[in-house]
């Protein structure tokens, strides 16, 4: 995901400021899943590249929203399948920051 | 991680939960201002709505475990000062967190749908902290 964000950001450096906020948690949830203990990173969750680079700021935007919303609901499916309680409040967690990250940007 | 509980225990927390977030919202709500701030009483009354529903769905959820739903207590205190607008929406904020944490409490101790169930009611507590001011957090319900 940061690097979908990367890639559409390179080309509308106007929209870096609006996804920020998202970047970071994306960082932050990496960082999570670095300190579990066993330090075993999980497959990551697919998310599908844009399609093409869209002119329009705003277009490229709204790429970005669908693929949050895409991981938003990954995520929740995956909390809803963990075999560990305690993975399942993780994922969950993720998934209603993507929500409230969203929800501002 | 907190002490694993079993699921209709946490249901009954969260029910727990739900009953004093009804209450504190109504009881909110009552204390704001409908002319002077009518977004935060628009606000107060959704969440109201909000947590009645998910009260009744949780008191469903737990019958079909078999058990008894936990009633209401008498009357809940607000956590905080509740005078001005400002107050009002700090203390909505804190209580708004403490459902989601006993929603993150749920997904940890459930399964199927209940644990569904916990993650959609997660997902829009968090949304629903940001009414009140509170910024995006990394982990909600954590």
């Amino acid at each position: 995901m940061v690097r979908t964000i990367e890639t559409i950001v390179t080309a509308h450096p106007k929209v870096r400021s609006r996804v920020a906020g998202l970047t970071a948690l994306h960082q932050a949830h990496l960082a999570t899943f670095s300190g579990l203990p066993g330090n075993k990173t999980p497959a990551p969750v697919p998310t599908k590249p844009p399609v093409a680079h869209p002119k329009n700021p705003e277009v490229a935007y709204r790429q970005i929203a669908v693929a949050e919303q895409r991981l938003q609901q990954s995520l929740a499916k995956a909390a809803s399948e963990a075999r560990s309680g305690a993975l399942a409040r993780l994922l969950a967690g993720m998934s209603a920051s993507i929500g409230q990250h969203l929800a501002v940007a | 991680m907190s002490m694993p509980l079993s699921p209709t225990t946490g249901l009954q927390e969260s029910l727990a939960a739900e009953h004093a977030a009804m209450y504190l919202f109504g009881f909110l709500g009552a204390r704001c201002s409908e002319s002077q701030d009518p977004d935060l009483f628009a606000e107060l009354s959704t969440s109201f709505v909000q947590h009645r529903h998910s009260r009744d769905k949780l008191q469903q959820l737990i019958a079909k475990h078999g058990a008894e739903p936990l009633p209401s207590a008498i009357a809940y205190e607000p956590p905080g000062p509740v005078t001005t607008a400002a107050e009002l929406r700090r203390t909505a904020l804190v209580v708004e967190k403490r459902v989601t944490l006993a929603y993150g409490q749920l997904v940890e101790n459930t399964s199927g749908a209940d644990r569904t169930y916990a993650i959609g009611s997660l997902s829009a507590s968090a949304l629903r902290e940001l009414a009140y001011g509170a910024a995006p957090q990394v982990l909600p319900g954590s």
